[in-house]
């Protein structure tokens, strides 16, 4: 069989023909390098190679305050200075990082939850599920900044303030995965060879309930860039002199209308990736649908 | 007048793999107050020969060659309006799943009513029929004699009922009655009876055959289940691999079957009548619908088969009552 | 001494769903209602019934699928009832199952050789190239190749992935194998390849089978004993000669008059079963079958026939009937 049957090659199938799905990929993959540069390139380089195409992130030149965009600063610069372009592209850092850390914290947490609540019902669900349901009641972005009162500032922090809020979404979309793969014949088949309960939910049922996961870990990821922006801009995000796109929002306010370069730069990038994420997402959603190329009738 | 003509229909898919032939190239006739069977296996066409008859063949399914005739008319080409009257109104539909013919919101009596009154009164103004305000007495009362012919015990009570309060066997019957309710000319049925319980089957398949002969309507019944039209139909067409592979009265093809499909096919059924008798295994699988063969399309798996089977798949050669696809009834005759 | 034996097996459900509904709810499913089954090694036994009569549930409490709610499994020396998931795991090896529907039987991201394997190893049948080895020679039992380990399921037809379904209960090395509807599914001429194979692999590795239908031609075909099952309750065991020459019981008559053949003919109005199925819920009192029975007697509303041994003139066999009226015959 071609790799017309696996949502991988539908995907990859659907990304090479179609602009939009494209697009998305093309985004997807430009941050995600992008942030994996900037870190590089600020740990181990000491922003070398940043510094000689561009300028130092954390430069501060206090005699080209504000200047407009040029070829010396594609961006141009803030009001300390510092060239806007390498902040973005450092931004990229900070928003990929807790963006990933938060997704990633939030699909363990909620795969887990989910899968079990789903296998075992009864008393577990219940209680698992009032326990998310609770969870939802608070707006994200609320809970996120509570909790973040609580732990302080800081990369971990943010990533585990979102990633806890984020943890219901993905509790139910796997419970409900999980649910219709429990009553699926080779479940009850695994159980009946006497594997025992960790292998059948670990090796019978969590592979097949990836594909809405993975569907909901990028769109969660886009939310959780805006979210990350959000906080950072109330400045409750990483602490300066850190590069973050939400610091640069919230600086560039009282700038906006002597310098419009240092709002939009940084705007964009937030709409750009977030939508880029959420293009792929949409992508792969479409690929999860096995009848989406019609191929498949009764005959 | 046939009823319903089909002249050498081809139905294909076009996919990302090649082009599906799922029917491909065949020939039909039903004449008035006839029950025909349509039998099939998996991959045989069947299902989609319905779909094709009523026009419903959406892209990326195409019908590149023959033609559907309705009472004379070629229904491939008639406009949506006009095939929306035919529906449910002359022809109609029994389908096997009564989730695909009923919707749960709505009570069956409600539902069999506005068929009816469409039928009769043309359509209704959406918001007439939101407010209730096209509710028939004449029409209602028919529905409730329909779901008394169908055997629906208290049918009064029954028309207030949605769908899930019916049984199995229940909603299959006041399907049965939506089907007859407009007097139709002709019922498609598709796989009806499969997966009910076989004592209700025969108590469904009695009453449809009791009904329709009544009312002198033509019937295809569409099923992979020989047993059901031995007992139902007065022909039968048995199709495999997109093609008719034989056709004639049912006694006919039963008992003396001129085609070693079909021949294979009875005897791979078991029968507690015969208990010592060994089941015909057919060996290898259905041709793929992407890559059919250029021969009889039977041939790699007919305990018969020679040479000539390999050059194209057999025209129909009379043999008997019936018509049989394969070349070793030619070759009896000469 | 038999191989399974199973006493007094009930298994009850409750309708509702939801926590307050399951509290307070009191309809109660009997799906199966007090059985006894002796199953001897070597045999096929048949397990009939129409839809909702309990015949899957059956097999699901013999394999351990579901817990009864009353009653005991016995297999070979071992009382089953009581046993932790843990105790039965070496248990597993020896009885197994093979389902209605091929498709969801096997797990699509699995391949099927892994499917294999991991069956094979994990009871320590065989381990590493071994297992592999041995996962290949049980395909080649079912009709299928080598090349064929390194497939999906999606990639096979439904006759192919039934076939596989019976080489993994089959790699583990069972005695016991249940059945539950294996070639409903199926289109008729892979039924027959696949009843084919069921026969041969049966005698090649000496099983014992549990075979679960609603088609009575299938048992003629496959099966040395029968019993018949209704609303959760055998009403008929006998050796399948018997059973087919002389049915006893009035339902069991009634499924005979329903049996459909490709044979051309009028539909018999006269033959049959009248009316519906009663709900499991709220099953009739006394004999279940009686509000459908063509000779139902006084006595069979107010008592529930047992199923009893009785030997009809010049039979060597011992049968099971559970009806009043053969009852009255016998007296």
């Amino acid at each position: 069989m071609t790799d017309r049957s696996t949502v991988r090659g539908r995907v990859s199938r659907r990304v090479r023909t179609d602009p939009v799905a494209g697009v998305g990929a093309f985004v997807v993959v430009a941050a995600v390098l992008l942030a994996g540069f900037s870190v590089v390139d600020e740990f181990l380089l000491d922003e070398f190679v940043v510094k000689s195409v561009l300028h130092s992130p954390y430069e501060l030149a206090p005699d080209n305050r504000l200047a407009s965009p040029s070829a010396a600063h594609p961006f141009g610069t803030d009001e300390q200075g510092r060239d806007i372009l390498a902040r973005v592209v450092y931004g990229t850092r900070t928003s990929i990082v807790i963006g990933t850390g938060a997704v990633a914290f939030a699909t363990v947490t909620g795969v887990t939850l989910g899968v079990v609540t789903a296998y075992y019902g009864g008393l577990v669900d219940d209680i698992g599920m009032r326990a998310m349901d609770v969870l939802l009641a608070f707006p994200a972005i609320l809970l996120a900044i509570a909790l973040l009162a609580s732990l302080g500032r800081g990369f971990t922090s943010i990533i585990v303030a979102l990633g806890v809020a984020y943890v219901p979404s993905f509790a139910r979309v796997t419970r409900s995965k999980a649910l219709s793969v429990k009553s699926e014949e080779y479940v009850t088949a695994a159980e009946l060879m006497g594997y025992p309960t960790r292998n059948v939910l670990v090796d019978e049922i969590l592979p097949n309930c990836v594909t809405p996961i993975v569907v909901q870990a990028t769109f969660s990821l886009a939310v959780a860039i805006i979210a990350e922006a959000g906080l950072s801009y109330l400045g409750l995000g990483v602490t300066p002199p850190t590069p973050t796109w939400g610091i640069m929002l919230s600086s560039a306010q009282e700038y906006i209308t002597s310098a419009w370069w240092y709002s939009l730069f940084p705007g964009l990038a937030i709409v750009v990736t977030v939508l880029g994420f959420n293009l792929l997402g949409d992508n792969i959603r479409d690929a999860l649908d096995p009848q989406g190329d019609g191929s498949e009738r009764r005959l | 007048m046939s009823v319903l003509r089909i002249d050498d229909l081809h139905t294909y898919f076009e996919t990302r793999s090649g082009t599906v032939h799922a029917v491909d190239g065949i020939d039909l006739e039903v004449e008035p107050g006839e029950i025909v069977g349509l039998v099939g296996e998996s991959g045989s066409g069947k299902s989609v020969t319905a779909d094709s008859i009523m026009n419903l063949v959406e892209p990326p399914g195409h019908i590149p060659r023959g033609t559907v005739e309705y009472d004379g008319r070629d229904v491939l080409s008639l406009p949506e309006s006009e095939l929306a009257d035919l529906w449910g109104g002359e022809i109609s539909r029994i389908f096997q799943d009564p989730g695909e013919a009923f919707n749960p919101t709505q009570t069956v009596g409600r539902q069999l009513h506005d068929v009816l009154r469409s039928h009769r009164h043309g359509s209704v103004h959406p918001l007439k029929r939101a407010l209730g305000l096209d509710h028939d007495a004449a029409c209602r009362e028919q529905v409730v004699e329909m779901l008394d012919a169908v055997d629906i015990p208290n049918p009064e009570e029954r028309y207030s009922d949605y769908p899930h309060e019916f049984s199995g066997g229940m909603i299959q019957r006041a399907m049965i009655a939506m089907a007859l309710l407009c007097d139709p000319a002709l019922v498609l049925a598709d796989e009806p009876t499969t997966g009910l319980d076989v004592s209700i089957e025969r108590q469904i398949l009695t009453l449809f055959k009791d009904l329709v002969e009544e009312m002198n309507t033509a019937v295809l019944w569409i099923t992979h289940d020989l047993s059901v039209v031995a007992k139902l139909c007065d022909r039968v067409v048995v199709m495999y691999a997109g093609k008719v592979m034989e056709v004639g009265p049912t006694d006919a093809v039963l008992s003396s079957p001129k085609n070693p499909y079909t021949r294979a096919l009875l005897q791979s059924i078991p029968r507690h009548d015969r208990p010592d008798e060994d089941l015909f295994v057919m060996e290898g699988d259905v041709p793929d619908p992407l890559n059919r063969p250029s021969g009889c399309r039977f041939a790699d798996r007919c305990p018969e088969a020679h040479e000539r089977c390999l050059d194209a798949h057999p025209p129909r050669y009379e043999a008997g009552e019936q018509e049989s696809a394969c070349y070793l009834v030619a070759e009896a005759d000469e | 001494m038999s191989l399974l034996e199973a006493r007094g097996l009930r298994k009850e459900f409750s309708t509702g769903s939801g926590l307050l509904t399951r509290l307070f709810s009191d309809d109660v499913v009997h799906a199966v209602d007090g059985v006894d089954l002796d199953i001897e090694a070597g045999q096929t036994m048949g397990l009939v019934g129409e839809s909702g009569c309990g015949k899957s549930t059956l097999g699901d409490l013999l394999l351990r699928i579901q817990d009864p709610t009353d009653g005991t499994v016995r297999f070979g020396d071992t009382d089953l009832t009581g046993l932790s998931d843990r105790e039965l795991r070496p248990y597993r090896s020896e009885m197994q199952m093979v389902f209605q529907n091929p498709q969801s039987s096997l797990n699509p991201k699995h391949t099927v050789g892994k499917i294999l394997r991991k069956a094979i190893r994990f009871h320590g049948v065989a381990d590493g190239a071994d297992a592999a080895a041995l996962a290949e020679q049980h395909l080649d039992d079912v009709g299928l190749r080598p090349e064929h380990a390194e497939r999906y399921p999606h990639e096979f037809s439904g006759g192919q992935q039934q076939r596989i379904a019976i080489a993994r209960a089959l790699s583990v090395d069972p005695e016991f194998v249940v059945l539950d509807e294996p070639v409903s599914a199926l289109d008729v001429s892979v039924q027959a390849k696949v009843l084919e194979l069921i026969d041969d692999l049966k005698s090649k590795y000496d099983l014992t089978l549990l075979f679960i239908t609603h088609d009575l031609n299938v048992v003629r075909h496959v099966c040395d004993e029968v019993s018949v099952m209704y609303l959760g309750e055998i009403v008929e065991k006998a050796s399948t000669e018997e059973l087919f020459d002389d049915p006893a019981h009035p339902y069991t008559r009634a499924l005979f008059d329903s049996i459909t053949l490709p044979e051309p003919g009028e539909l018999d109005r006269e033959r049959g079963i009248t009316g519906e199925t009663p709900s499991p819920i709220d099953p009739p009192s006394g004999c279940r079958f009686r509000t459908r029975c063509p000779a139902a007697m006084p006595e069979c509303a107010a008592e529930n026939p047992d199923l009893v041994e009785r030997e009809p003139e010049g039979s060597a066999e011992t049968r099971l009937t559970a009806c009043h009226l053969h009852d009255a015959v016998e007296n």
